[in-house]
C-alpha cells in the first residue's frame, strides 16, 4: 500500500468520525430499532424526500385506487402477495393501522403483485379488512416503479424487489418512509412503522 | 516502509468499527450489501453475518444431528438423508413462489457441479406446494441435483427451528431459502435463515461452510 493510500485511508476514517459527531443524535434510519430494512442512498431512487411514483389500480371492492387522488391524508403503502409468508403473517396488522389511525387521516393502501385476479380475489375475501384501500398489480409494473434499481440486484423481475415493502407518504405525496423487508428482524405488527407514523402525524398537527 | 503501511492499515480496518457510530458499526459491505451491482463481495470475511441457526433459536440448530426423511425427487426415487451419510451433504429449502429462492438457484446449480467430484451432494426440498406446482416447478428449473417434494411441509416442518420468527405464522415457511451444509456423521455444521437485508444469492457463506465441512472429515 503506497503512501498515497494510506493518507487516503486517513481521510476517509477521519471523514467518517465526522460525520458520526454531526449525526450521533439522529443515526441513519436504517440504524434505528426495527427500521433495518430502510432503502439505502445507494440503491437508487426512488428514495424518502421523493415525490412517490404515482399509479391507478383497478380497486377490489370496485372503482379504482389512485394514489394522487389520496392528496390530503397520509398514506401507508404496503406491497404483498397471498403467497408470502411474511406478508401473510402482516396482513391482518395492515386492517388495525387504518383503525388506530383513521383519525390521524391515515389511509392504508394494500397492492398485490403480480398474481391471478382468482387467487388474489379469493385470498382478500378473507384477508383485507374493510379499512384497507386494496388493488392489484397484475403485471407488476407499479411495483416495478418503486423498486430502487440496487435494491435485491439478484432479482430479474424488479417488481419482487419491493414485495413486502412498506411506505409512509405525507399528504403532499412525498414519501417519508420506505422499508424494504428485513426477515431477521421481522415483525408482523408493524411496531416500529407505527411509531415513526405517530411522530409524523404528530409533527404536522 | 511497505510493511509498516500494511500494518497501519490493518490497524485502520480494526478501528473502524470501534469509531462506528454508536456502536451500529458500518461494515464495509453493509450499506450497500443489496446495492453492490457489479462487485458483490466474494470473501466470506467481508460480508456481513447472516442468520445462523445457534442454541437459542432451538432445535434443530448447528451441531444437532439433523432430521431424517424419506421424500421422492423430481424422477420419482426415493431420498433418504440418513442414506447419504458419509457424504457431506448441502440441503436447501426452496419454493417455485418465492423470488429469493429463485434468485440462489443457478448458483446452487453451479456449486453442486463444482463440488460433484468432491463427493458433495447436493438436495433440495420444496416447501408444501400442490402437485402441480411441484411438476411445473421441476420442469422449468431442471436442476441438476434432486428436488424433493414435501407436500404437506412436514420435513420443512420438523427443520424449523422452533423459536425462529415468531412472527411468521405458517411455520413451515419459516425455513424457505434456508440453507444446510451436514457433515458426513449427519451433524448440521451450518444453517442459515433468509436474511432479506443481507442476501447472499451466490451462497458464499454456504461454499465457505463447505470446504470447512470438506476439510473436517
Amino acid at each position: 500500500m503506497s503512501l498515497a493510500k494510506t493518507a487516503q485511508s486517513c481521510a476517509a476514517l477521519l471523514a467518517l468520525c465526522t460525520s458520526c459527531a454531526g449525526t450521533a443524535a439522529q443515526l441513519p434510519v436504517w440504524q434505528r430499532p426495527g427500521l433495518g430494512g430502510a432503502v439505502r442512498p445507494e440503491m437508487g431512487a426512488p428514495q424518502p424526500g421523493a415525490i412517490a411514483p404515482d399509479f391507478s389500480l383497478p380497486a377490489d371492492r370496485g372503482g379504482s385506487v389512485r394514489l394522487s387522488a389520496l392528496r390530503g391524508d397520509w398514506v401507508v403503502l404496503h406491497f404483498t402477495a397471498s403467497w408470502c409468508p411474511y406478508c401473510d403473517s402482516e396482513i391482518e396488522h395492515l386492517g388495525q393501522i387504518a383503525d388506530g389511525f383513521a383519525a390521524r387521516h391515515v389511509r392504508v393502501v394494500l397492492l398485490d403483485v403480480e398474481e391471478s385476479e382468482a387467487v388474489w380475489a379469493s385470498y382478500a375475501h378473507s384477508h383485507v379488512a374493510q379499512g384497507v384501500l386494496s388493488g392489484r398489480d397484475a403485471a407488476g409494473k407499479v411495483a416495478a416503479r418503486f423498486a430502487p434499481p440496487h435494491a435485491q440486484p439478484a432479482f430479474d423481475d424488479r417488481a419482487q424487489a419491493v414485495l413486502d415493502a412498506t411506505l409512509i407518504i405525507d399528504p403532499r405525496g412525498k414519501i417519508r418512509l420506505f422499508l424494504l423487508p428485513d426477515t431477521a428482524h421481522f415483525d408482523p405488527t408493524f411496531k416500529a412503522v407505527r411509531a415513526e407514523l405517530g411522530r409524523l402525524t404528530a409533527e404536522s398537527g | 516502509m511497505a510493511k509498516i503501511n500494511r500494518h497501519f492499515s490493518r490497524l485502520l480496518v480494526t478501528a473502524l468499527p470501534l469509531l462506528g457510530c454508536a456502536g451500529q458499526s458500518p461494515r464495509p459491505s453493509d450499506p450497500v450489501a443489496q446495492a453492490a451491482p457489479a462487485s458483490a463481495p466474494s470473501d466470506p470475511a467481508t460480508l456481513p453475518p447472516s442468520v445462523l441457526v445457534t442454541g437459542e433459536l432451538g432445535s434443530p440448530h448447528i451441531g444437532e444431528l439433523a432430521p431424517d426423511f424419506d421424500l421422492v425427487d423430481q424422477a420419482g426415487a426415493r431420498v433418504r438423508l440418513s442414506e447419504l451419510r458419509g457424504s457431506v451433504v448441502v440441503l436447501a429449502f426452496v419454493t417455485s413462489f418465492c423470488p429469493f429462492s429463485a434468485a440462489a438457484q443457478p448458483h446452487l446449480a453451479e456449486l453442486a457441479q463444482r463440488y460433484a467430484a468432491q463427493g458433495v451432494r447436493v438436495v433440495a426440498v420444496d416447501v408444501a406446494e400442490s402437485d402441480q406446482a411441484f411438476d411445473e416447478y421441476v420442469a422449468r428449473m431442471k436442476l441438476p441435483f434432486p428436488v424433493l417434494h414435501d407436500p404437506d411441509g412436514a420435513v420443512s416442518l420438523r427443520f424449523t427451528p422452533t423459536h425462529a420468527n415468531p412472527g411468521v405464522k405458517d411455520r413451515k415457511q419459516v425455513v424457505v431459502t434456508s440453507n444446510l451444509v451436514i457433515d458426513r456423521e449427519g451433524r448440521i455444521q451450518f444453517f442459515t435463515l433468509l436474511d432479506t437485508a443481507h442476501f447472499d444469492a451466490k451462497l458464499v457463506h454456504v461454499e465457505h461452510a463447505l470446504e470447512q465441512a470438506l476439510q473436517g472429515a
